[in-house]
């Protein structure tokens, strides 16, 4: 088999053993990796029911088929396991360069089972393995850790994966992070391991993707045609030149930058978080993932002094600044730190502490609720001190480490309605009253509000647009606007999430492939043929991804997840306050007969929201009919 | 005057200015100020003047006011 080792390490922590496991070739066509991969071992490993916290959960870490190859932009591996914060199915993906590292050590993945007794690391070099003692890693933050990690084992180009002191204190968003600047950050999969004492999996490899691809020269080739075409394509070169933190302003201007807890679409303070401020203030560096030429990270300098950790991006922005009526980008970029240093999803803690703000604000949490802090939107310093203890789980952040949905339960009254959340999962930084394909993949997406499961509406508006251009293999007949949610707008919906989806399950990044960005379909299709040796066709393509999706479906009918769990936040459905799109909601009726329309164009109940047995067979996955409930 | 090139529409700049410098001879609409330099109107699918959005075919830009343009912006 090309393009893969081909191997998955299986680590049982309850007794400390490890055994090594091959895939078959049959197999992997099926599920090459990530999303696909993850999907069918949690279905199939463990039982319906388990506890998130429980040794029987189970923990995957894959990477796709093309992580690590000379292509920029593959370098994606996903975490998953059974969500804490959603008690469905998990995942969250990361790029950097511990996924490629992984597979230069000689594995695809790695399946982690049980608890240890006693904090651990997984050590891992060119195939060989060890579970080695984390006692005086816990507790510590990431920096530490990764400095103690690669002076233990004598070695600075090792690449660590590792969760910090959230992921141990069970922080139901607590994420993972590879070099500390790239980050598992939603689901809280850092929770889930944490959970099991496994502090960190370190690793080191030598062999190059190159040797392992069916036809290195092609795949190479197209690698620098890629890498010489990133500034060359508008697409690519935006990402470049300003990163994800030149969304800040425009989302602003189209009165969609959410603010104050998604009360409203326009922050006033804008203009000291923009791009420019961020450029001047904080920004030292660009910087890539494993060999990748967009460059979109960004290093930054935090109190004046140069941080180990990346600087904040679109998302972090949003939650901890404007989220939280917040425009000190200095205050804002702390926070982010703070969040990485503890390994904190940025999202799901910015969003925790707007919720509790509402809360404050509406007499609902008290002072002595707080220990006295003044927890109104605006507060830097209630906003710095709440990161801390959420991660520490130290007096409200205790609740709040519990994530909106329980949190709001506990405190009772109108609470219910500050949180903004899709099946327990954090709201990301996209107001869907203004990209309502958005605010679709945030009701329908498996692991709750998420906003990477199609293209956003908003480049696809266009007929003139690259993107719209770019998606002519797809067949879309015409542009829909960003605010419609037609039948076409399902249909594109629906073929848009298969590519998304695949990139999940192959190692693409979502700043990747066509339409959103500068690598053709074609492209995308060549490479994973360069890379297996295999004849896929588009539509096989579409199909693995349609697969990983059912996959996740499966598994969430199996937890009792029905089509009431795929909707949106009350508040959403009624008017914002401010902005360019003042007054206006998301409209319900025509949700719920988009949401129709899109299960039957998925092949699922449209009553249940469960795939059919047909469809299932239809994508090969017969075998997955027996777990639906 | 100056218009703001948001999004990746500073890409047709040509040094990548995130500001283009007009020189403008009386009130003129937008869409001729972008086709003189060169920036395609394709690709822009917000304005703002003044702080208010506004149609890009409708815009008409005098001296004095602040103009921005944005192209699509997706998630990430």
């Amino acid at each position: 088999m090309f393009g893969t080792t081909a191997k998955i390490l299986r680590v049982n922590l309850s007794n400390s053993t490890w055994e090594i496991e091959t895939l078959s070739e049959d197999f992997y066509r099926q599920y090459p990796g990530g999303k696909a991969l993850a999907g069918t071992i949690l279905l199939k490993e463990m039982p319906a029911n388990t506890d998130p916290f429980s040794p029987e959960n189970v923990l995957v870490i894959a990477n796709g088929l093309l992580t690590g190859a000379p292509v920029s932009t593959a370098t994606r591996y996903t975490v998953s396991a059974r969500s804490p914060l959603t008690m469905g199915y998990g995942e969250s993906e990361a790029g950097g360069f511990w996924g490629p590292e992984l597979k230069m050590a000689g594995f695809e993945a790695i399946i982690v089972k049980g608890k240890s007794p006693e904090p651990v690391y997984l050590w891992i070099q060119d195939g060989e393995v060890e579970i080695r003692s984390a006692r005086n890693l816990w507790g510590q933050k990431t920096a530490e850790v990764q400095d103690a990690i690669r002076a233990e084992l004598g070695d600075q180009r090792i690449r660590v994966l590792q969760i910090g002191p959230a992921g141990e204190n069970l922080v139901r968003y607590a994420g993972l992070t590879n070099d500390l600047r790239h980050f598992n950050g939603r689901n809280g999969m850092g929770a889930v391991m944490g959970s099991k004492n496994l502090r960190a999996v370190a690793v080191r490899g030598t062999t190059r993707y190159q040797n392992m691809a069916y036809d290195s020269k092609s795949l190479m080739a197209l690698g620098r045609t890629l890498a010489k075409r990133v500034k060359e394509n508008p697409l690519s070169w935006g990402l470049q030149d300003t990163g994800t933190p030149g969304l800040v302003e425009p989302l602003n201007t189209a009165g969609i930058l959410p603010t104050r807890n998604f009360m409203q679409g326009a922050f006033e303070g804008v203009d000291d978080i923009k791009w420019e401020v961020y450029e001047d203030e904080l920004l030292t560096a660009r910087r890539s993932c494993y060999a990748c030429a967009v460059r979109c990270k960004r290093e930054v300098q935090v109190d004046g002094e140069q941080s180990v950790y990346g600087g904040p991006e679109y998302e972090s922005l949003g939650s901890l600044g404007p989220n939280c009526g917040i425009g000190d980008i200095h205050a804002i970029a702390k926070a982010n730190e703070l969040c990485n240093a503890y390994m904190l999803d940025s999202i799901s803690t910015g969003m925790a502490i707007s919720f509790a703000m509402e809360c404050f604000e509406h007499g609902l949490l008290t002072l002595e609720d707080t220990d006295g802090l003044d927890l109104r939107f605006g507060n830097v310093e209630a906003m710095l001190t709440m990161v801390e203890w959420i991660a520490l789980r130290k007096g409200l952040g205790d609740l709040l480490a519990e994530g909106v949905m329980r949190a709001a339960e506990k405190i009772g009254g109108d609470a219910h309605y500050f949180a903004i959340h899709v099946k327990g999962q954090e709201l990301p930084m996209h107001d869907p009253r203004g990209k309502y394909n958005v605010g679709m993949g945030y009701a329908i997406s498996e692991i709750g509000a998420d906003h990477l499961v199609v293209a956003h509406d908003t480049m696809l508006a266009s007929a003139e647009g690259i993107p719209f251009k770019n998606s002519a293999p797809l067949g879309f007949s015409q542009a829909q606007p960003a605010r419609s949610l037609n039948d076409e707008k399902m249909r594109q919906f629906y073929i848009l999430e298969k590519i998304t989806s695949f990139e999940k399950v192959i190692g693409y990044c979502f700043f990747g492939p066509a339409p959103r960005s500068f690598i053709q379909l074609e492209e995308m299709v060549a490479s994973v043929n360069d890379a297996s040796g295999w004849d896929l066709s588009l539509e096989d393509v579409l199909e693995i991804g349609e697969r990983a999706t059912n996959l996740a479906r499966v598994f969430n009918a199996r937890e009792g997840f029905t089509r009431k769990d795929d909707t949106l936040p009350e508040r959403l459905f009624g008017p914002l306050e401010n902005g360019a799109l003042q007054g206006e909601s998301y409209p319900r009726e025509a949700f719920e007969s988009a949401l129709t329309v899109l299960y039957e164009l998925k092949g699922w109940d449209p009553q249940s929201g469960m795939p059919t047995p047909e469809r299932l067979e239809t994508l090969s996955l017969g075998w997955a009919i027996d777990y639906l409930p | 005057m100056r218009i703001f090139l948001g999004g990746h529409l500073n890409f047709y700049h040509p040094h990548k200015d995130k500001w283009l410098e007009i020189d403008l001879k009386g009130p003129t609409p937008l869409v001729d100020l972008l086709n003189a330099a060169g920036v395609p109107l394709a690709e822009i699918q917000l304005v703002a003047i003044n702080g208010e959005v506004v149609q890009l075919k409708e815009a008409i830009v005098s001296e004095g006011d602040e103009v921005k343009v944005f192209s699509p912006v997706g998630g990430g």
